[in-house]
């Protein structure tokens, strides 16, 4: 990359003076403006070379204005100073003549934010296209070595987000991430994983290619084992999936009105609060939200300017923590907590083989595919294996089997949980491979 | 009719970015610059919640240098933007290139010089937003005043675009194009006895302007909604692990159409480019003109033309004209959905027109068009009007929206639900089910659909939200199609 096409991301004062000059423009009662900016890479590569090839640089400046309980937003991808005047009049137009909003709450006053900073890693926000090409020239020359058909993806983003309000509430975070994803195929065989790290030297790139690799030719020939319900050694890469579903569906205000797997009622059928404080996982389960985590070192505030900071949100398998939105916190009378991301669930000194070698018998899986809800009340959620699933006798990896469909509670699941493995990061969360003692197998496919 | 003006200053920016690329020497270029001006209106109970007017603007620039892609973007519409985005593209080709084993080729297309505006009556950004506002609302209210019967939850929505586009590529074309996109709907959640049950109704997701909207429609729907939601909280629960029959209604037969039919006939996947997220295929190439996709009285129908479809528009992103043609004939799979590089690789002559992008920051890839299902013809022996379907059930299951979705990554395996679900038994619709999933193989699913709805009950159904690709991309497309009756179905399974 020359000095002519080299990426930039914007400094904290040029990204805050954009904030001031649209709060300058505002005349509003209050105004909120965000800026969220970047430069993102990501190249694609399938059949051992690369398929799709990208860079691009994003800008977008949203401002929501208040007048009185009534509010509205705008956005544009244009900074110059005129386009900015515009959206802040543009936000304003609107929400003269919004409705008057019940939920309304007032303009966040500005909060304690983590004296931290996330990972900004210089070489991962200006790798060249050249490198990029190069770190994917070597994992499909594995491959092609291999004779497997290689795909996946390699992505490297730089991204700043600053926030300001007429509060005098004003933040700004710049971090990097890094990805790599990587499936293998061959015959009717086939497997994936995936590493997410702030710098694009951290990802085991090679590594995770060659054990991809191995696991790929492990998993020809797979054999028929019937639907049913199996004890169930999952990889990380899989179990965050599952995890996800969990973590969303933490939200105080769906379980405070009966429309969660959260919720509590009373005899009669009737919602009267939520679980908080009940045993209902296993007690091996312990998640927390903690952006300051040494694998993820995120933002340390989120889009509507709450702090993003540590928070028990299960301990010793007791929910401890729900996310209340700022007018749901009001109105229970409580804090504010912000979404629950950056999850971390706590796991152990082992490695995910030692779980294979305790289990007598069962089913491993190395990817969950196209999870859904099945019962968004219940909790009970669909999905594919995919990618390697593997028959597990007498503490070994047996042989292969074919993908199977499962339907499955996930408070049922969390419950059932009996070993953990050690953790990594996958996207934004950093989970164990994990044990369950139960999970529902409901129908077979020949898809590989 | 509105006719919106193209950008003027895009053209001299896309003819500046396509001369660089000539005289760079790439085999082939492009460059999209885009501006998508977006409204939202999204009403939660008694609160609009979201009222959000969204202009995005910018360009991206795709190059072919020696057989290797590279695609760079930017926000920035300036000259010595696009100047940089062109270098760095090409920069990005080199990278491309040095794990390059066999060269990308591309089907031909001819050049084209023109325009093209969904035609609309109503300009929906020229309609007043207390209007918008009062009409969301007015649902939710009336929503809302079923709360003593258990209504505890109201949702309603009114989403707009205008997508402005100006094409040009090294081929000669340049295309600029504007379309309009409405979509409104709403919905409640019954919360009874420990139970929550939603139900929803939506206009679904056209590109037509206000007139689509229709708040006489929409507001003579909210009594039946309502009732709907509380039958279905206080409804038994669906059998498990039983065979029936399924009579599905177009409102939830479109997302399995989307799910088993289009997204298994993309020629990318089919060809492994998404092998690392959205999966490949089980209709490989092989089985074209071969595979018995469905019974002989199933037709699959792509249609970029269609008036008011989601992915009806003049062009795709790749300046390839809107087509027409038969994925599936007679039950057999005949052909695929392309871009001029799977088009290529498959020996067609031209491209079929299905690369989208869905931002000027992305890079266009197969997308699924407009892909419907035939009517069964009047008078065949297979065709029958829904309620004839009901009355020749002896024992089944009515399925009306869509619900809980999943099918594996070579889409054979699927599982769906519904928003709404009838028992019928001798004939006759006799009460709600809930928590009702239906599960099986792609082909075997469609191999047995006995009887069609004629071209009267024909409905324009389809998404706004149909994920694919790395980065993701979310792309929106209609699937026509008519009420069928299915037999012999898995309905539920352990638990």
């Amino acid at each position: 990359m020359s000095l002519a096409t080299a990426a930039s991301t914007l400094t904290k004062d040029q990204a805050l003076s954009l904030v001031e000059e649209a709060l300058k423009h505002s005349k509003a009662e209050g105004a909120f403006v965000s800026i969220s900016a970047g430069e993102e890479s990501l190249a694609r590569y399938s059949s051992n070379q690369i398929t799709q090839n990208l860079s691009r640089t994003r800008f977008t400046l949203t401002v929501t204005s208040y007048f009185g309980t009534r509010h509205a937003s705008a956005s544009t991808t244009d900074s110059d100073p005129e386009a900015i005047a515009a959206v802040v009049r543009s936000s304003e137009a609107l929400a003269r003549i919004a409705p008057e909003d019940p939920e309304w709450v007032p303009l966040l006053e500005p909060p304690a934010y983590e004296e931290r900073t996330p990972a900004f890693d210089e070489r991962t926000a200006t790798l060249s296209p050249l490198e990029r090409g190069g770190m994917i020239q070597r994992v499909c020359a594995l491959s092609t070595q291999a004779g497997v058909d290689g795909s996946g993806t390699l992505s490297t983003e730089a991204y700043v987000r600053a926030i300001g309000n007429s509060q005098g509430l004003r933040a700004y975070n710049r971090y990097t991430e890094a990805d790599f994803g990587f499936t293998a195929r061959i015959e009717d065989g086939s497997s994936w994983s995936q590493r997410t790290a702030w710098s694009v030297d951290q990802l085991p790139m090679e590594s995770l290619t060659a054990q991809i690799i191995e696991r790929s030719l492990q998993s020809r020939k797979p054999r028929e084992v019937s639907p049913g319900s199996y004890p169930v050694v999952f990889d990380g890469a899989a179990f965050k999936d599952l995890l996800s579903w969990l973590s969303w569906n933490l939200d105080a205000r769906a379980a405070d009105e009966g429309r969660s797997f959260m919720s509590r009622t009373d005899q009669s059928g009737k919602a009267v609060g939520n679980l908080l404080g009940k045993a209902i996982f296993s007690p091996l389960v312990h998640v927390q939200r903690n952006p300051a985590h040494p694998l993820l070192q995120g933002s340390t505030f989120f889009g509507d300017g709450l702090p993003n900071r540590a928070l028990d949100i299960i301990q010793d398998g007791i929910p401890k923590k729900l996310s209340y939105s700022r007018y749901w916190a009001q109105k229970q009378g409580k804090e504010p907590t912000g979404s629950i991301s950056s999850v971390v669930m706590a796991g152990t000194n082992q490695p995910l083989s030692d779980l294979i070698a305790q289990t007598e018998r069962g089913i491993l899986v190395s990817r969950a595919w196209y999870v859904g809800y099945v019962n968004p009340k219940t909790l009970v959620v669909t999905g594919m294996t995919r990618d390697g699933t593997f028959w597990i006798e007498n503490g070994k990896v047996a042989y292969p089997i074919k993908n199977l469909r499962f339907n499955q509670s996930l408070p049922d699941m969390f419950r059932d949980v009996d070993a953990l493995s050690t953790v990594e990061r996958y996207g934004d969360s950093v989970v164990p491979g994990v044990r369950v003692k139960a999970f529902n197998f409901s129908s077979v496919t020949d898809s590989v | 009719m509105v006719q919106a003006p193209a950008p003027t200053n895009a053209t001299a920016l896309a003819t500046l970015a396509i001369d660089l690329i000539r005289k760079a020497g790439c085999s082939y270029g492009e460059a999209r610059f885009c501006t998508y001006h977006v409204q939202n209106l999204y009403a939660r109970d008694r609160s609009l919640s979201n009222l959000a007017d969204n202009v995005s603007s910018g360009f991206g620039v795709r190059v072919l240098l020696e057989g290797a892609w590279g695609f760079a973007a930017s926000h920035r519409n300036t000259y010595t933007e696009v100047e940089r985005m062109v270098a760095l593209a090409i920069d990005i080709a080199k990278g491309s290139r040095l794990s390059q084993q066999t060269r990308v080729a591309l089907a031909p297309v001819k050049a084209y010089r023109a325009h093209y505006a969904t035609p609309i009556e109503v300009d929906p950004f020229t309609v007043p937003i207390e209007e918008k506002a009062a009409l969301l609302m007015q649902l939710n209210d009336r929503l809302l005043s079923y709360g003593e019967r258990g209504i505890k939850k109201a949702y309603s929505f009114l989403n707009f675009t205008r997508e402005e586009k100006t094409f040009a590529s090294t081929e000669g074309s340049e295309i600029q194009q504007t379309i309009y996109r409405s979509y409104p709907g709403f919905g409640c959640t019954a919360v009874v006895n420990g139970d929550a049950q939603s139900r929803g109704y939506e206009r679904a997701p056209l590109n037509l302007g206000y007139e689509h909207i229709q708040a006489a429609d929409l507001l003579s729907q909210v009594d039946r909604v309502a009732e709907e939601a509380i039958e279905k909280v206080h409804a038994p629960k669906g059998p498990q692990d039983i065979r029936t029959t399924l009579i599905l209604k177009p409102t939830n037969l479109f997302l399995t159409i989307h799910e088993s039919v289009g997204h298994p006939t993309e020629l990318d996947r089919v060809y492994g480019y998404e092998a690392n997220f959205a999966g490949t295929s089980f209709a490989t190439t092989e089985k074209q003109g071969e595979l018995q996709y469905g019974a002989p009285w199933i037709n699959f129908r792509a249609d970029r033309t269609q008036p008011g479809g989601r992915s009806t528009l003049g062009y795709d992103d790749e300046g390839v004209p809107a087509q027409d043609w038969h994925v599936v004939k007679e039950g057999i799979l005949v052909d695929y959905l392309t871009d001029r590089e799977t088009a290529h690789r498959l020996g067609r002559a031209t491209s079929n027109g299905c690369a989208y992008a869905d931002s000027w920051a992305s890079v266009p890839m197969v997308r699924i068009p407009n892909l419907g299902l035939d009517p069964g013809p009047e008078g065949g022996a297979h065709t029958a009007t829904l309620a004839q379907m009901i009355a020749d059930t002896e024992d089944g299951i009515l399925i009306d929206g869509i619900g809980s979705f999943s099918i594996d990554q070579q889409r054979r395996n699927f599982q769906f639900g519904g928003d709404a679900f009838w028992k019928v038994e001798k004939g006759k619709v006799v009460g709600m089910l809930k928590d009702v999933t239906y599960q099986a193989m792609t082909t075997d699913f469609w191999n047995s659909v006995d009887a069609l709805g004629p071209a009267a009950e024909r409905e324009q159904c389809g998404t706004n939200m149909c994920g694919k690709g790395e980065p993701m991309q979310i792309a929106q497309m209609t699937h026509a199609c008519v009420p069928v009756r299915v037999r012999n179905i898995q309905i539920g399974g352990p638990q």
